[in-house]
């Protein structure tokens, strides 16, 4: 979660520095101004969160976790070159299962994984039975063109819960 | 619920989302924060 978020913070800054490397005719004065109240807004809540005492993840209700990973979630581009699953997916060779066992352990660890391993395990459960039927009508002969088209549609469908989030 | 809302840029970021991230690094981000923010300023 912390590295997620520093990535986050880090992608963050980098627009917006890129913003206020254009031309003063190009800037707008409205959101530079908003961008500057909005940073500072962020600073506080860093230095409130500073302050707080440590809560165990384990004592954070799953319903709270829940909404607050579909939260987190909406703020990843499925066509960004960031995108988080991507990574991990290429990370992993591809294999949606260990991308899903991966971010199981995490949610375990508190990183708020409960909406996305849901949703993507809903998804390849479709996409295996649909795949089993098209298995049927090839003699049960296992197809490695096949097996490539259940990942390629695997990962269409994980980017389309983002898509469908917008 | 507190919350900052970068709407050009998709991001949201909430007062709860600060809780399970660890203190060194809540720390870096403040600095580059900061470091973003003299930019803008310039």
């Amino acid at each position: 979660m912390s590295n997620r978020f520093y990535n986050k913070i880090e992608n963050l800054c980098q627009r917006i520095e890129l913003y206020a490397q254009k031309d003063i005719s190009v800037k707008n004065e409205v959101k530079t101004t908003s961008y500057i109240t909005k940073i500072n807004k962020l600073i506080n809540m860093i230095e409130n969160a500073e302050k707080d005492t440590y809560i165990p993840v384990d004592i954070i209700d799953v319903k709270d976790r829940i909404i607050n990973n579909y939260e987190n979630d909406k703020m990843y581009d499925p066509y960004s070159e960031n995108f988080y699953y991507k990574e991990k997916l290429k990370q992993l060779n591809g294999d949606i299962n260990k991308l899903i066992e991966q971010l199981k352990a995490e949610d375990e660890m508190g990183y708020r994984n409960a909406y996305i391993i849901q949703e993507i395990e809903r998804n390849v459960k479709d996409n295996k039975e649909s795949v089993e039927v098209v298995n049927i009508y090839n003699d049960g002969k296992k197809s490695e063109n096949l097996a490539i088209n259940y990942k390629l549609s695997i990962w269409e469908k994980i980017k389309s819960i983002f898509r469908f989030r917008k | 619920m507190d919350e900052v809302i970068f709407e050009d840029y998709n991001i949201i970021i909430t007062q709860e989302d600060l809780k399970t991230v660890d203190k060194k690094i809540l720390s870096q981000c403040k600095e580059r924060l900061k470091e973003t923010l003299s930019r803008l300023k310039d």
